[in-house]
């Protein structure tokens, strides 16, 4: 590190493509969306930025805040669900056979080689009515009342006069369930980058010292994988309060998420300045959320130095 | 195998019958050992890497199952028990120090998971402590502490359990030299001072020595010979324990010429000649190994009144402070090395080239049968 400042030209010649690209097409689209956020719509393309607050007034209100809430609420529930569900997985990635591994790992992100359209629908084929989900329960059902019949109980119908096919989609499960379904991965990875890091003798020496299993869990794997599941954690809501072809394409009518309503403005509505403003909001909620895990992690590590 | 028995009437802490471990196909990494360990002895297993040591360390802590073979703990049979309910404690070779916690929470931890009430589990952390006299620094956390500080935990860690045996898996070996040194002494009297058995695992053969009331050398999975430190240096059973164990010149003997008028075994050694060896014991033709240690060999510059004596050109030296080892080569083309105690102040009043008488006692020359 200590050759580039001798090599000057080389190393602009290799840090400005980069940064030019980053500026020219991320941070400069994002600045002229901040300064829409305080515009005003004039005509059909025309946004005249005059630094009213009027966009982030009518976001506050309470019809929106409700949308944010549910929003919130949605991705806070996925990511519980996929902490829930992920670290059993990652758990048994990390003690799978060594030959198991790299296998495992690819199954867990061989969804991400499928477009997430394609796979929606996929999950839309599994559970509606007339899907697998609900042949598979027909067919259980089906079965049940014959045996039901059998045995001679066919006439008091226990399991009802006929099937009565499951409605899985269009509701707010089928907004988490599809959210869950496409962040688990996000959720996995960074789990079980962190144990598997763990080293197995503190394990051990848990068991050793008397814990049973569960109490070594609790007390020693969480705490020590603590840095993978908050990473986890954030990687798996930020994207999950984002989402909006989930909740558009599984969700009711009232299960529509914020940025259902952002995409909403810039498309159907046309109102630019009010998508900007709802956009930034969600924005800087965020790094809020992130600022406040750089604050935990320099507090944390400022402790041990201590 | 030779066994030296304790002289204690009380049953052995450990007793382990005909345990083998197979990991897959091939050879056991632990194969058929028997072994039984008196109460309050500190034993050391001792071997090269992949001898099948911390294998059979780890099944008397739990976390590996015998494939066959009995373990008892304390005359329990302990197939079947999880690690969390054996009477044993482990010092990890990593420590595994718990790197979230205190050094007290780490020292408490063991008591709080079994629910010992807070005041007794603060009483015997402090105790705990001392003994390893870490005392004051019960609230640090473990990267704030130096090695030799982690390894105390660990150690004050497990004693706190009050353990019938404790476990040591390469204790010192993550020590520099200087430490490593110290804590052998410290951990002998550590041993005498709680009263605890400790087995511990090692592939040093310097620490087996100086530390261990008895030693099990182990090979391929299997037990060589179990005698204590002197037994075991000055009469290994097997060529592989005589050459592991310290320095030694091997010979291999091509023939036996039979007994002498004392009724001394007459062997002859290719190179050497006739060596007589006080041996008793009847021996079989070939395969005859004799070995002398480095120390035992005297050398002078005018032929001694000995038995056993050689002329020899010195072909080489090392000079290491306390002593000089050197190098020489016989008559009969025979390599022998011999060590020199450096007993007088002053420069090395040897060089390469030089002749020398070479000589030793017929009792210090071992016969190896195996």
């Amino acid at each position: 590190m200590d050759t580039w400042h001798a090599h000057r030209r080389a190393f602009w010649t290799f840090f400005l493509p980069p940064t030019a690209w980053l500026v020219l097409f991320f941070l400069a689209p994002l600045a002229l969306v901040w300064g829409f956020s305080f515009g005003e719509k004039r005509g059909l393309v025309e946004i005249a930025i005059n630094g009213t607050l009027e966009n982030y007034v009518r976001a506050l209100d309470p019809l929106y805040l409700r949308i944010f809430g549910k929003s919130f609420w949605f991705a806070a529930l996925t990511t519980l669900i996929c902490l829930a569900v992920g670290f059993p997985v990652a758990v048994a990635i990390t003690f799978a056979p060594p030959r198991w591994k790299p296998i495992l790992l690819l199954l867990t992100i061989l969804p991400f080689w499928t477009n997430l359209l394609i796979r929606t629908y996929a999950l839309i084929a599994v559970l509606r009515t007339r899907g697998y989900v609900n042949f598979a329960a027909e067919w259980g059902w089906e079965r049940a009342d014959a045996a039901l019949a059998w045995v001679g109980l066919g006439d008091l119908h226990l399991l009802g006069e006929r099937f009565e096919p499951l409605a899985m989609l269009y509701n707010n499960t089928a907004v988490v369930f599809g959210l869950v379904y496409v962040h688990l991965p996000f959720m996995v990875l960074p789990l079980y980058a962190a144990l598997d890091r763990l080293e197995r003798s503190y394990l051990e020496a848990s068991l050793d010292l008397g814990a049973s299993q569960l109490r070594t869990f609790a007390s020693v794997v969480v705490p020590l994988a603590l840095p993978g599941i908050v990473s986890g954690v954030i990687i798996t809501f930020i994207p999950a309060l984002g989402s909006f072809l989930t909740p558009d394409l599984l969700g009711g009518t009232d299960s529509q998420m914020i940025a259902n309503v952002i995409e909403r403005q810039f498309k159907s509505a046309n109102d630019w300045p009010f998508g900007a403003a709802l956009s930034f909001l969600l924005m800087y909620v965020t790094f809020f959320a992130l600022a406040l895990r750089a604050a935990a992690s320099r507090g944390r590590s400022a402790m041990e130095a201590a | 195998m030779k066994e030296v028995r304790g002289a204690s009437t009380e049953p052995p802490i450990v007793e382990i019958r005909g345990v083998t471990k197979r990991f897959g196909a091939g050879r056991p990494a632990v194969d058929s050992v028997d072994l039984e360990i008196p109460r309050g002895e500190l034993f050391a297993l001792l071997g090269p890497s992949g001898c099948g040591k911390t294998t059979l360390l780890r099944m008397l802590a739990g976390f590996e199952t015998p494939t066959a073979g009995e373990i008892r703990i304390d005359g329990a049979d302990v197939a079947g028990v999880p690690p969390n309910r054996r009477p044993v404690n482990m010092v990890f070779q990593s420590y595994a120090v718990f790197p979230h916690m205190s050094v007290f929470d780490n020292v408490a931890y063991g008591l709080k998971v079994t629910g010992a009430p807070v005041a007794e589990r603060r009483e015997r952390v402090r105790e705990a402590l001392g003994l390893v006299r870490l005392d004051g620094l019960e609230a640090r956390k473990p990267d704030q502490l130096s090695g030799g500080q982690r390894q105390r935990v660990a150690l004050a860690r497990a004693l706190v359990k009050r353990p019938r045996v404790l476990l040591l898996d390469e204790p010192l070996s993550a020590l520099d030299a200087k430490l490593r040194e110290a804590m052998r002494l410290e951990l002998v009297n550590l041993r005498i001072a709680v009263g605890i058995t400790f087995v511990f695992v090692t592939h040093d053969q310097d620490e087996a020595l100086s530390m261990a009331d008895r030693i099990a050398v182990m090979e391929h999975g299997r037990v060589r010979q179990v005698a204590d430190p002197a037994a075991l240096y000055e009469y290994p059973s097997c060529r592989f324990v005589a050459d592991f164990i310290g320095k030694v010149n091997l010979f291999e003997a091509s023939a036996s010429a039979g007994r002498d008028r004392e009724g001394r075994l007459v062997l002859e050694v290719p190179g050497l000649g006739a060596l007589p060896v006080p041996h008793p014991e009847p021996v079989q033709q070939g395969e005859i190994g004799l070995a002398v240690r480095p120390e035992k060999l005297r050398l002078g510059e005018s032929r001694p009144d000995a038995e056993i004596v050689f002329e020899a050109t010195v072909e080489d030296f090392a000079y290491y402070g306390s002593e000089t080892r050197l190098f020489l080569v016989t008559e009969g083309g025979v390599r022998l090395s011999a060590t020199v105690p450096n007993t007088d102040r002053g420069p090395v009043r040897i060089e390469r080239g030089a002749r020398r008488f070479v000589s030793w006692a017929p009792a210090d020359t071992l016969v190896l049968t195996e």
